[in-house]
């Protein structure tokens, strides 16, 4: 039950009823009665006066009835309304979740961020509602968090403003995390309250935000979040708890070694619903389908992991025939039959034209490396030492006929932007921290599913000489020992490095199988960055980086829904776009010359995220469960002209009361 | 407080009872009561000096029978009753006494203010047979029987009536008494007092409700001989008015002055009722056993019958 204007309907019961009781003293028709003295009585009144403040009210229908009516007066001057809640005067924070499973076509055929932000439209209406009988003016914020968390209106006491706010919410991609909308409040009403002078003057604590949270609960990070003393979160939960959904969880391709010109594409698909299914899954290139599965695709029903109580979806791999695309293209797999949410429904990737590596290795006489590259099948092999690098990369472009940089143990005092496999004496990037050598070390862990270690396990190698790192979080630490990484991974911006801080002939790892498929996997992951990969599509909320020709001009982005926006870089050799907010195929666009040229990204959503969409009712945070309020409870009805029509009623009743006892 | 009262049998059933106006000497005394009453006298604690000899003894030495003492002889003695044998034995002169009987006055005196004319049962019509009973007990007591009515008009008094004879004229009498005003308590009772010779029994029949208290009259009287009895009748509903009906928002008009007053008779406002009653007939008592008046609160319920012959004997007014 919501009170819009409580205190305006206190004052009026205040104002109203002490005058209607001492009216009902005043015209209270008493029976007539001779007594032989009023003496005793008169006594006993003073008595009675002297020893009660109140003299207690005898049972009168009329006055019960006119107390009735002022009742219900007052209560529709409070404007009741059946909702929950309700925090006027307070600050407010509206949180919507515009992450990609808040797209759920599951409200009543709306989705839920439209529901979302029609629950919040109406929080609006509430608790800025109530007109010149209110009290004090609602401060709300209004933020969205994907990803990332934005803050739309800051705090504010414009209803149009904060209305504005919601509805320019956008449906993002993305993943959802709520940690940086939670600190994005808190840094608001710190601020506020400094702007205000509130700490200085008055040293008060920072007034405590409330959230209100919409969202389906499906937030990656709620269960790490605790709220700070004084604040409050109220959930509204939305979208059905019962939502299926079928997604490709995995999307990739290979060119066949031996025909280069074939591609074969794989796709997995997942079922997060407990009961099994099948689906249809079908093959498009460049928009053309161009094979569909022989048959249903059977999906287990997805299940709770009795030990880690994680949520298993049931899972099927798709491998579709090898099909010839010498050119490349996008290649997209989707499925046939769409659900309620279908940003999972379809996954694409950027295939690149079957065209060989043109390697550059960085050597001083090392045989190893380079008797290993020329084995490999690439278009080109040029070797350098470590003096000529530096002048090619003093020279503007030079580098960027190469696809790949090989580095072998050569110390440089510099790295342009690029793409280097370093092998040896760290490379001079920043972050990456090598602080004196090892002697002697083992694989202690590895990321087996990183793409670098795809039939290349390091078990079994034992290294000589290890240069020591600390690297930062940019970097990814693929393997690593007791003593530091042995292989760590970067992809920032334009530069992608993959830094082996040993040198392979200080160690057995050349005698090991593992090391000729290693550098394959390196050479494959360094070099079709340019122009992405398969299985490595970017992920909504991403940033799309990549080196063009320095000549490059006139660059266009052509988004996923067919808009396009011109970028303007002073250095078009490093290009940055994003964070990108939607799946689907971006496609950059320049030109050189009079050539116009364009690469393609791939975004597709983290379906392993997003892609359980089952609404959730109540939000798990580190400390407690905020019980999520239904939309039929937030749904809001004025209950004040029930009130009044009772009133009147009542009145009626009390009128009729009186002209029977005249 | 109500001790006296609900001793007397009979209130439950008279309480409820309607009013039967009084028009003949019948319906205040019956022959079955008068003939209960025949055995009956009015008893003094004191002994009284009569205007002729009656039938009781007096402290007055007089001419009866009863040897009482002997005194000196002093000049002017009526030489009949000096005791010539003593004279002879001793040669000194002494008077022989003898106790002598006196008759009794009995006077009753009955408040005809208008709050005597209320009460279920009614007070005045109560007080009236109850005058008439012990007024018939005086009369055929030979007593010398006097009644006094005050209230509204002032005194008015029947008094010199000895003898059952007089029954008749004495029940008129009271017929034809009114209540009307206040009781002018204070001032008929200096009336009395200075209009009364001799010494005898004075019943007083009032509801001693009166605004200017009772104090002064009853004190007015207090000193001059006489065995006093104040009995204060009350009726049912004045006892307790919840019991017979009276509750909610009343006005209640005083039957004397005619000032109102606003009552929500209520639990606790009769509760406060009955202790403001119960604490002036407390007073009252009070008042009267220092002074040596015997006090009854009646409850205008009582049966007559039980009344005279029981309680009043009980109380040690009647034999």
């Amino acid at each position: 039950m919501t009170w819009l204007t409580p205190w305006t309907g206190l004052i009026v019961a205040a104002s109203v009823v002490p005058p209607l009781l001492a009216l009902y003293f005043l015209r209270l028709r008493r029976a007539r009665r001779i007594v032989s003295s009023t003496m005793m009585w008169r006594r006993a009144v003073q008595d009675l006066r002297a020893n009660a403040p109140f003299q207690r009210l005898r049972y009168s229908l009329l006055l019960l009835l006119q107390l009735l009516a002022v009742a219900l007066i007052v209560l529709a001057i409070m404007q009741p309304q059946a909702d929950i809640g309700e925090t006027r005067g307070g600050r407010t924070v509206i949180l919507i979740d515009n992450s990609a499973s808040m797209n759920t076509l599951d409200v009543e055929g709306k989705s839920r961020l439209d529901a979302a932000k029609a629950r919040a439209l109406e929080r609006l209406d509430g608790l800025f509602s109530g007109g010149w009988l209110s009290g004090p003016t609602a401060q709300v914020m209004v933020a969205s968090f994907a990803s990332g968390a934005q803050v739309i209106a800051p705090y504010t006491d414009s209803h149009a403003q904060a209305r504005e706010a919601v509805e320019s919410i956008e449906p993002t991609d993305e993943a959802s995390n709520i940690g940086e909308a939670f600190e994005l409040a808190r840094a608001f009403s710190q601020a506020g309250d400094a702007s205000s002078g509130r700490r200085q003057d008055q040293k008060l604590q920072p007034t405590p935000p409330i959230f209100e949270v919409y969202s389906d609960g499906r937030i990656a990070d709620s269960s790490s979040q605790v709220l700070q003393p004084g604040e409050r979160l109220i959930f509204h939960s939305i979208g059905a708890t019962a939502t299926p959904n079928l997604g490709i969880v995995v999307i990739g391709a290979e060119r066949d070694p031996k025909n280069p010109e074939q591609i074969q594409v794989f796709a997995r698909i997942a079922n997060f619903a407990p009961q099994a299914t099948a689906v249809d899954v079908q093959l498009s290139l460049d928009g053309a389908v161009r094979a569909v599965s022989p048959q249903p695709v059977p999906l287990e029903a997805a299940h709770e992991d009795p030990q880690t109580k994680n949520w298993i979806p049931g899972e099927a791999q798709v491998v579709f025939p090898a099909i010839a695309l010498p050119a490349g293209g996008i290649a997209s797999v989707s499925l046939a039959t769409r659900d309620m949410f279908t940003t999972d429904d379809e996954a694409r990737l950027v295939a690149p034209a079957s065209k060989a590596m043109r390697i550059l290795l960085v050597s001083d006489g090392g045989f190893l490396l380079k008797s290993l590259l020329e084995g490999m099948p690439i278009a080109s092999l040029e070797v350098v030492n470590a003096s000529e690098f530096e002048k090619l990369a003093e020279e503007s472009g030079a580098l960027d006929q190469f696809d790949v940089t090989v580095l072998d143990s050569v110390v440089l005092r510099a790295l342009p932007p690029g793409r280097y496999l370093s092998l040896g004496p760290p490379p001079p990037l920043e972050g990456l921290n090598p602080y004196g050598e090892t002697v002697g070390a083992r694989l202690r862990g590895s990321n087996d599913e990183h793409p670098l270690l795809r039939f290349a396990r390091m078990d079994d190698v034992a290294v000589g000489k290890l240069h020591s790192l600390a690297p930062s979080g940019q970097f990814e630490v693929v393997a690593e020992s007791g003593s530091g990484p042995l292989v760590v991974a970067l992809s920032k911006g334009s530069t992608r490095a993959v830094i082996v801080p040993f040198d392979p002939l200080d160690s057995n790892w050349p005698f090991l199988r593992g090391f000729v498929n290693f550098m394959a996997n390196a050479i494959d992951w360094l070099g079709a960055s340019g122009a992405a990969s398969s299985g490595e599509a970017a992920r909504p909320g991403a940033v799309l980086s990549t080196r063009l020709p320095s000549e490059a001009s006139g660059l266009v982005m052509r988004l996923p829904n067919g808009k396009e926006s011109g970028l303007s870089v002073a250095d078009p050799s490093l290009i940055t776009y994003g964070p990108v907010r939607h799946s689907g195929v971006y496609r950059l666009s320049w030109r050189e010359g009079q050539r116009r040229d364009d690469r393609a990204f791939a975004v597709n959503v983290d379906t392993r995220s997003e892609g359980r969409v089952a609404a959730l009712t109540d939000l798990v945070m580190q400390q407690t469960t905020v019980r999520g309020v239904g939309a039929a409870a937030a749904l809001r009805t004025n209950l004040w002209p029930w009130a009044l029509a009772a009133a009147l009623l009542v009145l009626l009743a009390e009128w009729v009361v009186y002209y029977r006892r005249i | 407080m109500t001790r006296a009262i609900t001793d007397v049998a009979g209130v439950e059933a008279n309480a409820s009872r309607p009013r039967v106006r009084l028009e003949r000497v019948d319906d205040l005394i019956d022959g079955a009561l008068m003939a209960r009453l025949d055995t009956l006298d009015v008893v003094s604690r004191k002994i009284f000096a009569g205007k002729v000899r009656g039938e009781r003894k007096s402290r007055r030495r007089g001419q009866s029978v009863e040897f009482a003492d002997y005194r000196p002889y002093v000049a002017g003695d009526d030489l009949r009753f000096v005791d010539w044998n003593i004279f002879g034995r001793l040669d000194r002169l002494f008077l022989k006494l003898f106790l002598e009987e006196e008759d009794l006055t009995l006077a009753i005196a009955i408040d005809t203010s208008a709050s005597m004319d209320l009460g279920t049962p009614n007070k005045f019509d109560f007080a009236r047979r109850l005058a008439m009973a012990l007024g018939y007990i005086g009369l055929v007591n030979h007593n010398r029987v006097a009644l006094y009515a005050f209230g509204g008009e002032g005194l008015r008094p029947l008094t010199g009536m000895r003898g059952r004879r007089r029954t008749s004229e004495m029940g008129r009498w009271l017929l034809q008494q009114t209540c009307e005003g206040d009781a002018q308590f204070e001032s008929a009772m200096r009336t009395i007092a200075l209009g009364r010779h001799g010494k005898g029994v004075l019943v007083v029949l009032s509801d001693f409700l009166f605004p200017t208290g009772f104090e002064k009259g009853l004190r007015s009287l207090v000193g001059r001989g006489y065995d006093l009895h104040a009995m204060q009748l009350l009726s049912s509903d004045e006892i307790d008015p919840a019991r017979y009906g009276l509750s909610g928002d009343l006005r209640l008009v005083d039957s004397e002055s005619r000032a109102e007053t606003e009552v929500t008779a209520g639990t606790s406002a009769i509760e406060k009722y009955r202790e403001r009653l119960a604490q002036h007939c407390a007073e009252l008592r009070d008042f009267s056993i220092r002074r040596g008046i015997t006090h009854s609160v009646v409850d205008t319920a009582a049966d007559m019958d039980a009344l005279v012959i029981e309680y009043l004997r009980r109380r040690g007014m009647l034999r």
